[in-house]
């Protein structure tokens, strides 16, 4: 083809072209924002502010599915199949945890990339004007919570880590932040987010279509929690105005319950689907949606057993959430809890114990297991236990023992005094401590505390002993033996590390 | 559905000088469909269970793409006595633009409408796949040419081009590639003549040159916003949330290669014997890649542009054909080449060590460091298989190690083979056991190394082709020598778990201290080989050298002069492509790219469809 007024044309386009060289270079994807652009309007920074929340959903973060890094890590749960996945998981209940675990990288990347979230939404909404001052600060605070939430989790984990609290644009900020920074000051900023959380705008609780949402009543509870771990973890010189600030901020949590007594409230109410979104003792949870493909729960059916139907109308292929022997055996005689939260599955193939605190068998959630159980991150038997705990602390035994048995009480047990008189109690929780320790195991299993809890109580040659003096038999094909002081702490991921062996040093004994 | 338009104008200002204009179009349009139906079974499902139901879904997808091209050149050419002279300058403008909707449905509850809209009732059945939407990236060059050449025997070119491409950040956007190379055809100069004669032709060639990459994805510099996603608040509600995506290099440019070349043409005996043979040195500068970075920034890697770091190709190409029988009717040709590269990271400017994950297993597989080349295998080094007598003394390291530290005391001479934190069960006879590189008697992370290389010491290919009155014979071969291959599908087919089909090795493997095998291949066992012989080490190496006989194609031509229905030539012919390949490699074909040409992860196999042969009969008829 030649056209002969193509030449008068080409001449046209050479001069338009050429006057407009860098418009023409300047592509931008048509199908998103940029980052530094997208922060305008209010709207704009409600919907970063869910996106934080999302963030939170995921099983590499503290979502219902990231038990490999709590409760698989503890005595409570774990597996024993040492095979699927390159034996990756297997490393967390066996002690055997390489650094260049895939599993834990996995881990350690989505909790930066969360709080990479919260640091970009506080970094840009300071520039967008609200109508409201109000709900400025308190998107603020939401975010806060939700990084220091992730903080907490982090430096209970690996101990030292890196801390940043902006947005990095540039791979020099990035290289300037990746050090470790010490667990003190890692606190300190913990605290010093939660104060303001505890001091914002927000309501002392969040109900109807708020529910999901951070309030007051779980920041107090949150910054109780940090200042009862620092009490007993760190800082022994602090200790007592430590446990003082703990009793004040989980007082204050307690205080603001929408309810009179625990035993109003029947245990299995909180993990009932139909009563989960209103039910007064629940601080804060992950809102799932039942039916739905891409909001619901699937914990019921992931951790049904094969042959059972208990959980979900999804059939079971394999063994499901397996629970420790041990555990079983912890529970007291006749304690509705472990009927509750436990089964054994009989199964040829499975023959073992199986997690069935989560359960959705109604038609909605159907044979594809979409189930509609909230995620519980906080609920009031777990602040009231811990009101126990630091009054212990304080030597206030009786006002400890008053909160262990308002937990007690709501499950149809005996009073602390009247068990103590069973030698079967006795002898396997000699002192308060135990007592509290037992109590908060049976109470809150597989909501993920127990990990931290045995961090919390046991310094790291104590925890050691705690689980060579276990019984292998009860624990499963993971080993105990090979339990050491470094289990103390996660391994910082390998390539991390290698990035700045200096800077980014490795835990001791990895 | 392709489309080709294009225009050309040219205008001769001057006698020697001319104008050209050329506007090109290329348009692609495709159309894609896929249904998975109901009546498939979904795992251990069968067909029609609510999870094959669940499981069935329809794609529908579109893609449009346009490439549009304007250049503009200036040329002059001049003859002047011996001399010639030709000049280019030019301008270019290329627009590449691609707009994708690939969207699906879920929810059918049988197979009567194998289409999107058979979907079923809820919102959720009906979904759009990531990847859709526009993308568009352009490119602007100015260039210049400048040839000079003198009686045939001297040739002189330089070039220069600045190109200017959107895929990179507004820093730097641009860059500039200049060229020289130079030609002697020695063999046109008195001397050559009058020494050996008019019947053998040389030339020597030489060039240095900078070129530029840019291939890379669109919008790699700009720090966008994901694509919006929900989060559930109160009962039922779900609430859009959007976040940010990974952090950009806003001054992501050019990676370039500085190229110096030398090369020998021979034309010997009569142009029956061809030679020509190329040396070449090359550098690349301000590598491209995905360089890994603390996921403090929220990712854990960013695309750009390692500074100062150079990588090194050397090597050479040597290719030989040669007429060696040539009569009336009988000809027989034969041709060669080889082709040696060395490549090398020189320097990774202040970087540190990347490893990258190249398997199916997201292990780290592949290491690239100074020194070496890149994205070599990383792993264990297997050291041998334990053995009964060896569980007595592995008795007595385990006594002396301390379970606190991780660690055996200062001074301590290790019994056993060491022992391996990868090893989750205590060993037994029939497990491997890994090198412990730096001796302290147990090999962790520390001990991993560089246990093998991807790339080929030398890669060569034959040609043969003859003919005999009015038969013809044509054949080809090629080979590679000397690279290893990771083969992942050992994992499946080589685990002595009797999961599934094994390679006939496994007979091989360590059954008992009556039956130790050959000494390589682990013991078998489910539940409790989690432990050494299952850590990505060099037993997972094999040796991926092949010679391939690619091609043989026998013909036969009638002879002329027979006129049968106006058809003047009939050939008519066999061909069997993918002959036969001469490898050790266990797997279907040494030839493998699990990554699909990533630098940093090359030479891993999983069970790459086998190449097909292909027996063929053909007929060419010319009327």
């Amino acid at each position: 083809m030649k056209f002969p007024y193509i030449k008068a044309a080409g001449l046209a386009v050479l001069l338009t072209l050429s006057a407009c060289d860098d418009d023409f270079l300047e592509q931008y994807d048509p199908n998103a924002v940029s980052t530094a652009q997208y922060f305008k309007t209010e709207g704009d920074v409600l919907m970063a502010v869910n996106g934080v929340y999302q963030s939170l959903r995921s099983s590499n973060t503290i979502g219902e599915g990231s038990y490999l890094f709590t409760d698989e890590r503890s005595d409570d749960a774990g597996r024993n199949d040492n095979q699927s996945n390159a034996g990756e998981p297997f490393q967390f209940n066996d002690f055997s945890l390489l650094p260049s675990n895939t599993y834990l990288k996995n881990h350690w990347v989505a909790m930066y990339g969360a709080i990479s979230r919260c640091n970009t939404v506080l970094t840009n909404m300071e520039q967008v004007t609200f109508s409201n001052e109000a709900t400025k600060a308190q998107y603020q605070a939401e975010v806060k919570f939700v990084r220091a939430l992730l903080y907490f989790h982090l430096v209970r984990k690996w101990g030292d880590i890196p801390l940043v609290t902006r947005q990095l644009r540039t791979s020099d900020e990035v290289a300037a932040n990746t050090f470790r920074e010490k667990q003190e000051v890692v606190y300190g900023q913990i605290v010093a987010d939660l104060k303001e959380v505890v001091a914002s705008p927000l309501p002392d609780r969040q109900t109807g279509a708020g529910t999901g949402r951070v309030s007051k009543t779980a920041a107090n509870a949150l910054l109780g929690q940090v200042y009862l771990t620092m009490a007993t973890t760190i800082d022994p010189a602090s200790r007592s105005s430590n446990l003082q600030e703990a009793k004040a901020y989980l007082t204050a949590a307690y205080g603001m319950r929408p309810f009179g007594q625990l035993k109003e409230l029947p245990y299995a109410d909180v993990f009932d689907v139909a009563k989960e979104a209103n039910n007064p003792e629940i601080i804060f949870q992950i809102v799932n949606r039942q039916g739905d493909v891409n909001y619901s729960s699937s914990i019921a059916a992931t951790f049904q057993a094969k042959g059972e139907t208990i959980n979900s109308l999804k059939p079971g292929t394999g063994v499901g959430g397996r629970a420790s022997l041990d555990l079983v055996k912890e529970y007291e005689e006749g304690d509705p809890r472990k009927e509750f939260s436990v089964k054994f599955a009989e199964d040829p193939a499975v023959k073992d114990w199986f997690i069935t605190k989560f359960r959705d068998t109604s038609p909605a959630a159907g044979t594809n297991g979409y189930g509609g159980n909230d995620w519980v991150l906080m609920r009031f038997a777990d602040v009231i236990l811990m009101l126990a705990e630091v009054h212990m602390h304080l030597g206030e035994e009786a006002k400890a023992i008053e909160y262990l048995d308002m937990v007690r009480e709501r499950a149809k047990m005996p009073t602390y005094a009247e068990a103590q008189k069973d030698p079967a109690y006795s002898s396997k929780f000699p002192t308060l401590k135990l007592a509290i320790l037992h109590e908060r195991r049976v109470e809150l299993a597989f909501e993920r505390h127990r990990w931290y809890d045995l961090l919390r109580f046991f310094s790291t040659d104590e925890l050691v002993s705690f689980f060579h003096a276990k019984n292998q038999a009860d624990y499963g094909t993971a080993q105990l033996a090979n339990f050491s002081r470094k289990d103390r702490y996660f391994p910082i991921p390998f390539d991390e590390h290698k990035l700045n062996p200096e800077k980014m040093y490795q835990n001791d004994g990895y | 559905m392709r489309g080709t338009y294009n225009g050309y104008a040219s205008l001769q200002i001057l006698p020697d000088l001319f104008f050209k204009t050329n506007l090109g179009l290329q348009t692609y349009n495709e159309k894609y469909e896929f249904y998975n139906p109901t009546s498939l079974s979904s795992g251990a499902n069968p067909p029609g269970s609510p999870q094959a139901l669940a499981a069935a879904r329809a794609t529908a997808q579109t893609i449009a793409q346009e490439d549009q091209l304007a250049e503009f050149t200036l040329n002059y050419n001049r003859d002047f006595a011996r001399h010639n002279l030709n000049v280019l300058g030019g301008y270019s403008a290329q627009k590449t633009y691609s707009d994708l909707i690939s969207v699906s449905a879920r929810g059918f509850q049988n197979d009567r409408i194998p289409e999107i809209t058979g979907k079923g009732a809820e919102a959720s059945d009906f979904f759009m796949n990531s990847g859709t939407g526009k993308s568009t990236h352009t490119l602007l060059s100015y260039f210049g040419r400048a040839a000079y050449r003198f009686d045939d025997k001297y040739f002189l070119t330089a070039t220069f081009r600045a190109d200017g491409s959107s895929r990179f950040g507004p820093l730097n956007r641009w860059g500039y590639f200049p060229s020289v190379s130079a030609g002697w055809t020695i063999s046109n100069e008195p001397f050559y003549q009058s020494t050996f004669g008019t019947n053998s032709s040389a030339k020597l060639r030489a060039s240095w040159g900078l070129s530029g990459n840019n291939n890379i994805g669109n919008y790699s510099h700009e720090q966008v916003m994901a694509s919006p996603g929900g989060v559930a608040f109160g009962s039922n509600t779900i609430a859009t949330a959007i976040w940010s995506e990974g952090i950009k290099d806003q001054n992501l440019g050019w990676e370039s290669t500085s190229q110096y070349n030398i090369g020998l043409d021979l034309g010997l005996f009569n142009n029956r014997l061809q030679v020509i043979s190329n040396f070449y040195i090359s550098r690349s500068y301000d590598l491209l890649f995905n360089q890994p970075i603390s996921a403090v920034s929220g990712v854990s890697s960013m695309l750009t542009n390692l500074p100062d770091s150079k990588v090194e190709n050397k090597g050479f190409d040597i290719q030989v054909d040669g007429s060696i029988v040539s009569t009336k009717d009988f000809t027989f040709s034969m041709g060669g080449n080889i082709s040696v590269n060395r490549n090398k990271v020189l320097d990774m400017g202040g970087a540190s060590t990347i490893f990258s994950r190249g398997a199916e297993r997201s292990y780290l597989t592949h290491v690239t460091q100074e020194g070496y080349p890149i994205g070599m295998f990383y792993g264990f080094k297997v050291k041998g298989m334990v053995r009964e007598s060896d569980l007595e003394k592995i008795a007595i390291d385990n006594a002396n190690f301390d379970e606190a530290t991780q660690s055996f005391p200062e001074g301590y001479v290790l019994q056993g083979p060491p022992r391996s934190m990868a090893s989750s069960n205590p060993l037994k006879p029939g497990d491997l056991y890994f090198e412990d590189v730096n001796g302290d008697g147990v090999v962790n992370d520390e001990d991993k190394r560089v246990i093998g290389s991807p790339h080929p010491k030398f890669t060569y290919g034959l040609s043969v082709r003859m003919s005999y009155k009015n038969f013809d014979l044509n054949s080809a071969f090629n080979g590679v020598y000397g690279n290893q291959v990771l083969d992942g599908q050992d994992y499946y087919i080589f685990n002595m778990e009797g999961s599934g089909n094994q390679y006939a090795e496994v007979a091989n493997r360590y059954q008992s201290e009556a039956q130790p095998g050959d000494g390589t291949i682990y013991r078998a066992a489910r539940g409790g080989t989690q432990s050494n012989s299952t850590r990505l080490s060099t037993f997972y190496l094999q040796d991926g050298s092949f010679f391939r006989w690619t091609n043989l194609q026998i013909g036969y031509t009638l002879p002329k002069g027979i006129d049968y229905l106006g058809i003047s030539n009939l050939r008519i012919y066999a061909n069997i492509d993918n002959v036969l390949t001469l490898s050790d490699y266990k797997g279907y074909n040494p030839e493998v790219d699990y990554n699909n040409g990533s630098n940093l992860t090359p030479g891993v196999d999983y069970g790459k469809y086998p190449l097909v042969r292909a027996f063929s009969l053909g007929a060419r008829v010319t009327f």
